[in-house]
């Protein structure tokens, strides 16, 4: 059974992305109304309440994410403005409660075009923040002192030669697995070849190189998500392009006599090649432990993905979103959302509502 | 029948008024709360694209099952004890006929929970929407009536596979009417007056009372006559085969066989023939199956007319036989009935022996991995080390991590999902790591117990993350006492640093020491940093000097600067800290140790001189002009020591 809430973004545009905390308990949105808002989870009642909003650029802000919570409460924006920032929380305690406002550490405009994605890079690996512009450069920065944020280096410039659209580290936390990036591109050109590299860090040589071209997509990427990995020998990537992919990439054996100083290459697999969105997917995202895929297209339906232990994958769930006519009357119910679907006794005006199946009666687990 | 596939994906509609349609989805958090939203395509527009009026709503879906309400809870926190058990007993190892009580008497203690529960859930909770408790206890009655099909089926098997005895006691104990209703009838004055007096003897005939039913057909007026009487003897000489019993199963037959022989024999010559209510249970026990047919609805289902016509057609029934049987039921139902339900199927495949199957039905019909995780755990210890079962191994893994899964995004049920992941191989270890790293620190209280649950494990990473974070927060309110306590933990050496230099300028600026009690504390986790060491070092030099040993302060001082570690912006305090030291009437610091104060001083006052000119109006400033006005002082104090000192010296040595 499915249980939804449903809030008030109060952006005054459409919002573009919406990151969660570690711990799952703070929420950053942003938005084309060029601010970005954060979200904290009321213990009491479990809402989500707004505890800042601030305008955070002068465009579009694109993708907004957070910072491994050992390192402070930072996050980093990037816009259409053709910059990224860094931002971190000050709290400060005047008596009527816990004051909060989100200082401005450092604003990287190294870009010359629209910064399209930003991730910071596993905690093992220090504060380093990834972007990646439309212009197809991907910048690697690294605070070099974690207890002085203003002080960002762009450490490393890599060219994709072809517009990026997205990136994403792999979380693996193992020691033994060398730092790798994966970038997407949403050239529009399928004749401009595969669309999703793997960048791998050598410490010896201190480099990122590309080890691996992912061949078999050759249409416009719009999203892509490494797995975290939870004791896997292998890496999962999950892909938005006309359909949704799951690859697995397992980094194969070097024998001894190649050195340490040689790349990791990989055994590219697919573990699933999914087009029931039967349009373009604009979004992939993982839960925590990298057993569901959820994937968002075109069509206007969320689809969850998730193996079993055969590693079969199969879709569990999908949420379609419904354009509702009588916008007036779902406000006048108390801010309740309607039942859509059928079998739904349609009484409910609480803001929480068990999201009623359109399928078939049974409750089946989505998780 | 069901026609759609139970294969199928679930579909759920969000209605939303702002864009046709187009929605976003971000999965966060453990227990899978999703975040979905409206969206278009990223184009740069000017202008806002919401139309008026309209709002961007973002919409959290999150999964929810009858684990999370209070009926559960008991559930849960005592079903995790039986499995921990179970666990600890199997991996100290054992035959297949030592292991065999135990997961008989662990499938019990599951079964006696969920029946418990039951219960409960039928007594309390008046409040609740009397659908919602009636769905609960559905739910349970469901997992305890297959939990003890499946524990006759595979784990409490008899030698020699006979199961239908065990599958009689089954159906009279799920399907308790007719005993209810005998003891009803037999209350009254008149039991044969009962408007259901024959059906309730029907009823316990189907299901082998046969005890009973003499009781019943004792109270008939015409108990005395000849057909009541016969047939009391034909029902007291029923064979019923023991185990045990000394008899062998063939032997038994031939007994059986003998039974409804003189049953035909006394059918067909008519000693019923004054009294058809008479004839009808005579039939039955002929094993007509056009009798017993007509009879199935005091049945209810077809689990029950399977082994009711077991019980008279094919009493040495065996595992492989319940398949045909099973069918010929449901065939036999399925005119009267409707579809065939999810339990149907979960039994039916439990009768085809198809585990697989049976956990595959659970698993879509019960909205929560509670049930097939522990049936799943123990027909994995039941099948152990046998070929065909391999696949319990995995699977048994992977939902025992679904379940954790589900249990860690719960406030307090966690903790119970971590002690599920001790048990599951490496990615249970993996996923342990997780819970823990990922579990909100909403109190110390709660830090305290991760850092203890994962120090348990030889989690090292977790327990230095936890620390870390809980010392950023501290620090970021400002509370730097307990900051410093968790950097030590956490064996962050530069964030250790910075606090130490945090708590070192702040004692320059208003002369205070805070959460001194803790910095006094450290010992030996002082040499974490150079600055944690000076900041330990220089707190035992006031405590020193506060308890009057001047002596062993002033050495301690002398080496504290001598040494180095001390920041720069620190030695003039420590020469202040020096000049009453100096100004003792015996002299406590000796000539060498003066003249490293005095190299101090010099240096100090050139660097001082030096900056001043450099820079103007920092804060800094104040204190070192503060400074320069008692640099004469410490000068006149250094000569005057030095003097003394020497004169001392001098007096020993001769």
């Amino acid at each position: 059974m499915l249980v939804v809430k449903s809030l008030n973004a109060e952006h005054k545009d459409l919002v573009h992305d919406v990151a969660f905390d570690f711990y799952g308990r703070r929420m950053a949105t942003c938005s084309s109304d060029q601010t970005v808002k954060i979200w904290d989870l009321n213990d009491d009642d479990g809402e989500w309440v707004c505890t800042a909003s601030w305008k955070t650029h002068c465009g579009s802000v694109w993708k907004v994410t957070w910072a491994h919570p050992e390192f402070g409460q930072i996050i980093a924006t990037c816009s259409f403005d053709r910059t990224a920032a860094i931002w971190e929380e000050s709290v400060s305690d005047s008596g009527h409660g816990v004051h909060s406002t989100w200082i401005k550490r450092a604003g990287l405009v190294d870009s010359r075009t629209s910064v399209m994605d930003i991730e910071f890079a596993p905690k093992i690996q220090g504060l380093q923040l990834a972007t990646c512009s439309a212009g197809g450069v991907v910048r690697i920065y690294e605070a070099p002192d974690v207890m002085n944020l203003n002080q960002w280096s762009p450490h490393y410039e890599i060219n994709c030669k072809l517009q990026c659209s997205c990136i994403s580290w792999n979380p693996s936390p193992s020691r033994l697995h060398a730092p790798l990036i994966a970038v997407g591109s949403d050239d529009p050109n399928p004749a401009s070849g595969g669309k999703v590299f793997i960048y791998e860090f050598s410490a010896n040589t201190h480099k990122w190189t590309r080890v691996e071209t992912l061949v078999t997509v050759t249409e416009p990427v719009h999203d892509l998500a490494f797995a975290p990995n939870l004791g896997r020998s292998y890496h999962l990537l999950g892909i938005a392009s006309k359909d949704v992919r799951v690859i697995a990439l397992k980094p194969t054996k070097q024998d001894g006599s190649q050195g340490q100083s040689s790349l990791t290459s990989f055994e590219v697999r697919q573990a699933g090649q999914f087009d029931d969105h039967g349009s373009t997917v604009w979004r992939v995202s993982w839960n925590l432990t990298g057993t569901i895929l959820a994937s968002s297209g075109d069509d206007g339906c969320v689809r969850l993905w998730k193996a079993n232990y055969l590693d079969i994958w199969k879709c569990i769930s999908v949420m379609r979103g419904d354009a509702v006519e009588n916008v007036g009357e779902a406000e006048e119910t108390n801010n309740s959302i309607q039942p859509c679907g059928g079998t739904a006794s349609g009484q409910h005006t609480a803001r929480y509502f068990k999201l009623a199946p359109t399928a078939h009666p049974s409750h089946v687990p989505w998780h | 029948m069901d026609s759609i596939s139970r294969d199928t994906e679930e579909k759920w509609a969000l209605p939303d008024p702002v864009l046709l349609g187009r929605m976003h989805g971000v999965v966060s958090s453990l227990c899978n709360s999703l975040m979905v939203f409206p969206h278009r395509h990223r184009l740069h527009h000017e202008g806002s694209q919401l139309e008026p009026g309209k709002e961007v709503r973002l919409y959290q879906v999150e999964s929810f099952s009858w684990l999370w309400g209070r009926q559960a809870r008991k559930l849960i926190n005592e079903s995790v004890g039986t499995f921990l058990s179970l666990q600890k007993i199997m991996q100290e190892g054992g035959g297949a006929e030592e292991r065999k009580p135990t997961l008989v008497k662990k499938c019990r203690e599951y079964r006696s929970m969920i029946q418990a529960s039951m219960e409960e859930s039928i007594i309390f909770e008046p409040e609740e929407v009397e659908s919602d408790l009636h769905a609960y206890g559905q739910v349970l009655y469901k997992m305890e009536l297959i939990l003890s099909l499946l524990e006759i089926l595979f784990i409490d098997t008899k030698p020699g596979g006979l199961v239908l005895n065990q599958l009689v006691v089954w159906v009279r104990s799920h399907f308790p009417t007719n005993h209810e209703k005998k003891s009803e009838a037999l209350e009254s004055d008149h039991p044969h007056q009962h408007p259901s007096y024959w059906e309730i003897i029907y009823g316990l005939v189907l299901q082998g009372s046969l005890d009973d039913v003499r009781q019943m057909l004792s109270h008939h007026p015409r108990a005395d006559t000849d057909p009541f009487l016969s047939m009391d003897e034909l029902l007291r000489k029923m064979p019923f085969y023991q185990v045990y019993g000394g008899v062998s199963a063939a032997e038994f037959t031939v007994r059986w066989q003998h039974w409804q022989g003189e049953c035909e024999r006394r059918l067909e010559e008519g000693h019923f023939a004054t009294c058809p209510k008479l004839l009808t249970i005579c039939k039955i026990l002929c094993g007509d199956l056009d009798t017993i047919g007509s009879l199935w609805d005091l049945t209810d289902t077809w689990y029950h007319l399977m082994v009711s016509t077991l019980l008279y057609t094919n009493p040495t029934a065996k595992l492989f036989h319940l398949a045909g049987a099973a069918q010929d039921a449901i065939e036999h139902t399925r005119g009267n009935h409707s579809a065939i339900t999810p339990l149907d199927r979960i039994l039916l495949a439990s009768m085809e022996a198809d585990t697989h199957q049976v956990i595959k039905e659970c698993q879509q019909v019960l909205d929560n991995p509670w049930f097939t995780t522990h049936l799943t755990d123990l027909l994995y210890h039941t099948f152990y080390q046998q070929a065909e079962f391999k696949f319990l191994g995995d699977l048994r893994e992977t939902l025992i991590l679904e379940y954790s899964e589900v249990l860690s995004g719960h406030g307090s049920l966690w903790q119970v999902g971590v002690l599920y992941l001790d048990h599951c191989g490496t990615s249970g270890i993996a996923m342990a790591q997780v819970v823990l790293e990922r579990r909100p620190l909403t109190s110390d209280a709660v830090a305290h117990k991760v850092v203890q649950m994962a120090r348990d494990r030889k989690f090292d990473n977790v327990v230095m993350s936890v620390c870390r974070v809980m010392g950023r927060r501290a620090l970021d309110l400002d509370r730097l006492g307990s900051a410093i306590w968790w950097g030590v933990r956490s064996r962050d050496a530069a964030f250790t640093s910075h606090i130490a230099h945090k708590i070192l300028q702040r004692y320059v600026e208003d002369g205070k020491f805070e959460s001194s009690p803790l910095l006094d504390q450290l010992g030996p986790a002082m040499l974490l940093s150079d600055t944690l060491t000076f900041l330990g070092k220089y707190r035992e030099f006031h405590m020193l000097y506060q308890d009057g040993k001047y002596q062993e302060a002033a050495t301690l001082l002398v080496s504290l600067i001598s040494s180095k570690l001390a920041p720069e912006y620190f030695w003039p305090v420590l020469l202040l800290d020096a000049l009453p030291l100096l100004k003792c009437p015996k002299p406590v610091i000796t000539s060498e140790q003066t003249y490293e104060l005095m190299y101090l001083l010099n240096n100090l006052h050139t660097a001082t001189t030096t900056n001043t000119e450099k820079q103007n109006g920092t804060a800094t400033e104040t204190s070192q002009e503060a400074f320069l006005e008692k640099e004469r002082d410490i000068r006149l104090a250094l000569t005057n020591n030095l003097a003394k000192a020497i004169i001392k010296e001098g007096t020993v040595e001769s």
